[in-house]
């Protein structure tokens, strides 16, 4: 059964469903309602480890690095309108693939261009993360942030992360200030 | 006092507790712009209820008498006075919009503003300027909305298209066959001559003046007045007619507010320059009305009149 999320609650996906072994970490927005530009967000993961910080520069994944190194994070590509139901930017993440020093992965969304186009989370409407087991297609958790978001052009979604043992989910939405440049060099990537 | 950027939202109850709320709506502009301010009152579905929930100039007060235009006040160019714990149940969210009538965009604005002032005291403002539009014509500047309580979201984006455009967002009909004053596209100026039935009704009050120029031609297919009338699709009731007196043959005119003079807002020195263009071609007032228009619309009529010849 999934479980609605709001800001800083937390589930354990391990108990949720044991059996998982791929995870489906899908972002949606609500296509721009009124008139003028469109409204692109951006999904990207940062990969951490217990110092909050990225190995390397290849633990950021994004739109211009689709894929870690080891292959258990994958974005599956850039959707710039928000068109279409359901998810509009998916990762996914082979949990058993996952290196031993990860022990955070932080899914953050940006909205590309803000500054020029003037927008803010708070203009977007229908925002949401949520996780689901890839091969069953089952939800385990969801978080709309809609109402948590304000004049933020970043944003921390949400993070998967290991305690004792099991994974688990947080729902974040934690603004950030400046994009998705200091928010990658927030996590040590040399952006 | 917090000052919102646009996009920003916040619990009302972050700013104050009390469930009558002004709030003021004002665009300045150096250009002599011509603006609609309006509240759709909408369900859960985002969808305006009816009619009657698109509080405004020409419908003043919601049906549950919650929400009430009250024109301008406190150096706002429109107020609107809420009373968040008498609204139906089924009012769900305010959206405040403003509509530019006739040229010009958003965009043409040097600045505006809208506030909630609490007992008489502001409580917050969100401020805009016309550099954050560009072409709109339309905005929703702001709503109040339910989730878990009330809040406030500054929003601030609109559309090209014009008021038009904002109905049917929140799922109004336009071309519907029973046209609502505000969204029924404008009418032509009332025909210039419509003969009343009665030719010998009151020249009472005539001016003095010379004999007007020869009048235009009826238009083709102008009726009895009832036909001007019936562009409002409701009956309307003229009060005031003195007793018939012989005179000479009168033509009538029923001015409106979809007279070309004074098409959209209602105000009084529009209303002045109206009667004194047409006092200038020799017509006289008869009498005024106001007419019901079904719901709690209200539209001014004038029954003028001039000699033949």
């Amino acid at each position: 059964m999934s479980v609605s999320l709001s800001k800083g609650g937390n589930v354990s996906l391990s108990k949720t469903d044991p059996s998982m072994k791929n995870l489906h970490v899908g972002l949606g927005w609500d296509i721009r309602a009124t008139d003028g530009d469109a409204y692109d967000l951006d999904a990207s993961v940062f990969l951490l480890t217990s110092t909050g910080k990225v190995r390397s520069d290849g633990d950021f994944i994004f739109y211009n690095n689709l894929k870690s190194s080891d292959g258990s994070v994958e974005h599956t590509g850039d959707n710039k309108t928000g068109e279409g139901e359901g998810d509009d930017e998916v990762v996914n993440v082979n949990l058993d693939g996952v290196p031993a020093e990860v022990d955070k992965m932080a899914f953050c969304v940006t909205i590309h261009d803000a500054e020029t186009r003037k927008q803010s989370f708070g203009q977007v409407q229908g925002a949401f993360i949520r996780v689901a087991n890839k091969d069953s297609g089952t939800e385990l958790a969801r978080y709309d942030l809609s109402e948590d978001a304000s004049t933020e052009t970043a944003m921390i979604f949400g993070e998967v992360y290991r305690a004792s043992g099991e994974w688990k989910f947080r729902a974040v939405g934690q603004g950030f200030v400046g994009g998705l440049g200091p928010l990658a060099r927030n996590f040590g990537v040399n952006a | 006092m917090p000052e919102f950027a646009r996009g920003q939202k916040s619990r009302l109850s972050d700013h104050t507790n009390a469930t009558e709320l002004n709030v003021g709506i004002d665009v300045s502009s150096a250009q002599n712009l011509v603006f609609d301010i309006c509240c759709f009152a909408l369900d859960a579905n985002d969808r305006l209820i009816d009619d009657d929930h698109l509080v405004f100039f020409n419908n003043p007060v919601s049906p549950d008498g919650a929400i009430r235009s009250v024109g301008p006040h406190g150096g706002d160019e429109q107020v609107f006075s809420i009373n968040l714990a008498a609204l139906s149940p089924s009012v769900v969210r305010l959206v405040f919009t403003i509509n530019l009538e006739g040229g010009g965009t958003m965009a043409d604005i040097a600045r505006g503003h809208v506030r909630i002032v609490a007992a008489g005291a502001e409580v917050l403002k969100y401020p805009y300027y016309g550099a954050d539009f560009t072409n709109e014509q339309s905005i929703i500047a702001a709503e109040l909305y339910q989730r878990d309580g009330w809040r406030f979201g500054a929003v601030g984006q609109g559309f090209v298209g014009g008021l038009e455009t904002l109905v049917r967002t929140f799922g109004g009909d336009i071309a519907s066959d029973s046209p609502s004053p505000i969204l029924a596209p404008p009418a032509p100026a009332a025909p210039p001559l419509a003969p009343l039935a009665s030719p010998s009704l009151p020249a009472a009050g005539l001016a003095p003046s010379p004999p007007p120029p020869p009048p235009p031609p009826p238009p083709p297919g102008a009726a009895a007045p009832v036909s001007a009338l019936s562009l409002f699709g409701s009956t309307v009731s003229l009060t005031g007619l003195g007793p018939q007196l012989s005179g000479p043959p009168m033509e009538y005119k029923v001015l409106t507010q979809r007279d070309r003079f004074f098409a959209g807002k209602l105000n009084a020195d529009q209303v002045e320059q109206a009667i004194m263009a047409y006092a200038s071609e020799g017509w006289v007032m008869i009498s005024s009305a106001t007419a019901a228009l079904g719901g709690r619309r209200e539209e001014y009529l004038a029954l003028l009149g001039r000699p033949i010849g």
